[in-house]
């Protein structure tokens, strides 16, 4: 199980991804903007964030979602958006992301990418711990 | 000094020259004098006087006076008589140079009012001058007696008279002459011309009657080559002409002096006739020249209009209601696609290539411009004979036929030029910028739906994964139903973009359009990293206006302050009411532009984006819908500062505003 979190302007959208990442068993929070993504992660060390790319806020979500990085380094980013754009990829290619999730789409295929996503951190993890 | 000692160097020669021909004159004239020795048939030093102060002033009296005095000298009359009849010469050069002067009289003859005056102050005026000082002085030194002073008054009169009349003018056509002469085959004409003349002169005139008796007289027949000369060489033709006929006439006139028959009507015979002849010849040179000189002014002004109108590709035309067989397109009809045409071109042949969707309205515009004496200027389709569709821009305006005239006949004179070319581009600009601020239209319409489809997705698959929750089902169908509608809202906004046409005005809250504008343009903003700050105040912003072309200009405002921002750039966006009008301002930290791109920024097609693909519409367009809502669009902007962008729109709650208009199409359906 792990530590997520999500960020997105759209409330229903919180709210589904929130009830059923939980149900899955994952650990989540959730925020609106970059403010309350900056107060969701006191006291919290997400694995990974899920981040809309165009939040009503100063930053986007991409710029958002690498000055958190830089405070929790080894995060894993995923960015959704209803705005599929070659500038976007373009960033995300640049970035070390993990995958761009195009609005909308299933849960299944974010449950693929998660499952994806934190099986190759576990790997990692382990990799270290051998070693 | 130098100026005149130039003077000097000049005045010398011409001085010593007019002497020596003076004197020669004189003293010929002298030695075949007919009337006590001092009265001449022909006084030729009239003429030569009057002519060279025509030409050179009146200086040229220090050379005529001693030269008269001399001849007169040099032939036996008495100092007192020679000093009297210079005195009489001099008076009536002086007075016929004067008073010709006062005329406006052109030493060329370029019209018949210099022949009138020519004869009348030259040859009539002043010559009665000098023969009544010329009579008087020969009565005075007993030459002749004071009861012969009226007949040698008239015969020293008409005696200077046709001196003038017959020996000034080749003097003062002299240099026209010589260019004539130069062409090679006017020169070998005027030699034809002066043997025919001299042929015909010494058979009818000459001393010998080879074909004519003292009774009848047949000096007519020089006529017909005197009439060839004025013809083809002028006035200096017709002038040289009558000179040669009197040469011969006086020769014969001399020749028979001894024959039988009455002098004296003889003497007045040729007078009359010589006067006559040349009078006539005159006036048929000047007349000839006049009318060839208008020729080739109308030649020269016919071939100006036709190489500019081969430099210009431009077509002029001349039409007029009231002559409709013979308005038409004047020049280049080919514009119009029909070859075979020939000028002038009636009008109805004109108005039937012109497409019909467009004639009405040309006629129309036309009979307008006509009746209000005003300008036209419009564009029309035409359709030539192959059915190439080009489009025309003409010009012109309603003037008088004669621009002297304001009073008399009037046309519609103008040019027209194919600008099919500049139509087309101008139609596939308009479209790709349509398209463009479709595609940022439609990019941003792609992201507001996808948020609800996005949730609509997430909520079905809660629902169907937990049936066991039936309140969780129904709120979950809930936001299904909401996001659903949400997403219809959004389509149909798009079709309201879509739909160009709808021109209809509602009232409506400017803050609204402000909102949507930068809800519609955020997916651009956000790829370019650039932020936009919106600021509508509480109070509701209200205006008569079209929302989607409102809406339309503000996204384009802001897509423009986007695009002149780097990463990282700002744009505020700011809706306000004024105390007279609402105020919408877009200002961004951007790169900003100089004041010469300032200066044209409203123009069409003036872009600082040709790289990006910029169209040149954008603000223009932006400038004509707030036109049309009776605002102002201003722009300020310093280079690496930023640009500001104010739209004023009037307020509908002063009732300023303009009144709803009603829809041009259709209602809109749905």
């Amino acid at each position: 199980m792990a530590r997520l979190l999500v960020v997105d302007d759209e409330r229903l959208v919180r709210s589904y991804l929130k009830r059923m990442l939980e149900a899955n068993g994952h650990e989540v929070r959730t925020a609106a903007d970059d403010a309350g993504a900056l107060e969701a992660l006191e006291g919290f060390d997400p694995d990974l964030l899920i981040v809309d790319w165009m939040l009503r806020s100063r930053r986007d979500g991409v710029e958002l979602a690498e000055a958190i990085r830089a405070r929790h380094p080894g995060l894993r980013i995923v960015v959704i958006t209803g705005y599929p754009s070659d500038a976007l990829r373009e960033r995300v290619a640049a970035g070390d992301f993990e995958a761009v999730l195009e609005k909308p789409f299933l849960p299944s295929a974010l449950h693929e990418l998660l499952a994806r996503t934190l099986d190759a951190r576990g790997d990692a993890a382990r990799g270290r711990g051998d070693r | 000094l130098l100026l005149q000692r130039f003077h000097l160097l000049r005045l010398v020669p011409r001085l010593l020259l007019v002497a020596a021909g003076y004197y020669a004159a004189a003293w010929f004239g002298l030695e075949f004098a007919s009337l006590g020795n001092a009265v001449t048939l022909i006084w030729a030093p009239a003429g030569i006087g009057l002519a060279v102060l025509l030409r050179w002033g009146p200086a040229m009296l220090f050379a005529t006076v001693p030269a008269h005095f001399a001849a007169n000298f040099a032939q036996g009359s008495s100092v007192d008589f020679s000093a009297a009849a210079a005195a009489a010469g001099a008076l009536a050069a002086w007075s016929g140079a004067r008073g010709l002067r006062r005329l406006r009289f052109d030493p060329s003859f370029a019209s018949l009012r210099d022949v009138l005056a020519f004869a009348v102050v030259g040859a009539v005026a002043s010559p009665a001058l000098a023969a009544f000082v010329g009579a008087t002085g020969l009565a005075a030194s007993g030459v002749v007696a004071w009861s012969a002073w009226p007949g040698a008054f008239a015969r020293w009169w008409i005696g200077d008279g046709m001196g003038v009349l017959l020996v000034a003018p080749p003097l003062l056509l002299a240099e026209r002459g010589v260019w004539i002469l130069s062409g090679s085959r006017r020169g070998a004409e005027a030699a034809a011309l002066a043997a025919a003349l001299l042929l015909v002169g010494i058979a009818v005139l000459g001393p010998w009657h080879l074909l004519s008796t003292a009774q009848y007289p047949l000096s007519f027949a020089v006529l017909p080559v005197m009439v060839w000369a004025a013809y083809r060489l002028e006035p200096f033709g017709a002038a040289s002409a009558s000179l040669l006929v009197a040469g011969v006439a006086l020769w014969g006139m001399l020749g028979r002096a001894g024959a039988g028959g009455s002098r004296d009507e003889a003497i007045f015979l040729m007078w009359a006739f010589l006067a006559v002849a040349s009078l006539t010849s005159l006036v048929l040179g000047v007349v000839v020249a006049a009318q060839k000189r208008t020729e080739q002014e109308f030649r020269e002004a016919q071939t100006t209009l036709q190489a500019i109108e081969a430099a210009t590709q431009a077509g002029t035309w001349v039409w007029c209601p009231e002559d409709p067989t013979q308005a038409g397109s004047r020049h280049q009809v080919r514009l119009h696609g029909s070859e075979g045409w020939r000028n002038p071109v009636p009008a109805e042949s004109l108005l039937r290539t012109i497409h019909h969707e467009d004639r009405a309205r040309i006629a129309r515009e036309f009979a307008t411009a006509w009746d209000a004496r005003g300008r036209i200027e419009t564009e029309y389709r035409i359709v030539r004979p192959d059915g190439d569709i080009r489009w025309m821009s003409a010009r012109g305006a309603c003037l008088p036929v004669d621009a002297t005239r304001p009073e008399g006949p009037l046309q519609v004179v103008g040019v027209h030029v194919d600008i099919t070319a500049r139509k087309r581009m101008q139609e596939s600009v308009r479209r790709s910028e349509r398209l463009a601020s479709l595609g940022t239209f439609a990019a941003g319409v792609a992201h507001e739906l996808n948020n609800p489809l996005g949730t609509i997705l997430l909520a079905a698959d809660f629902a169907r994964t937990s049936l066991q929750d039936p309140v969780g089902v129904a709120r979950a169908l809930d936001d299904i139903v909401d996001d659903t509608r949400r997403a219809a809202r959004i389509v149909k906004s798009l079709l309201q973009f879509a739909n160009a046409e709808e021109t209809e005005r509602t009232r409506l809250d400017l803050g609204d359009c402000v909102r949507r504008a930068a809800d519609l343009t955020r997916g651009h903003r956000v790829a370019r990293g650039v932020a936009l700050e919106v600021r509508v105040g509480d109070q509701a912003l209200d205006a008569v206006a079209n929302a989607t072309e409102i809406e339309q200009m503000l996204v384009n405002l802001i897509r423009n302050a986007a695009e002149a921002c780097d990463r990282g750039g700002r744009i505020w966006l700011e809706a306000e009411a004024a105390t007279e009008e609402l105020l919408v301002t877009v200002s961004d930290d951007g790169r900003g532009m100089t004041a010469v791109e300032q200066a044209r920024v409203f123009d069409p097609f003036f872009t600082t984006r040709v790289q990006e693909g910029g169209t040149g519409l954008g603000l223009s367009i932006c400038h004509g819908i707030v036109d049309a809502h009776g605002g102002r669009i201003e722009i300020e902007s310093a280079l690496g500062t930023g640009t500001r962008v104010r739209v004023r729109l009037p307020r509908a709650d002063l009732g300023a505003s303009p009144v709803a208009e009603k829809p041009h199409g259709a209602p809109a359906r749905g």
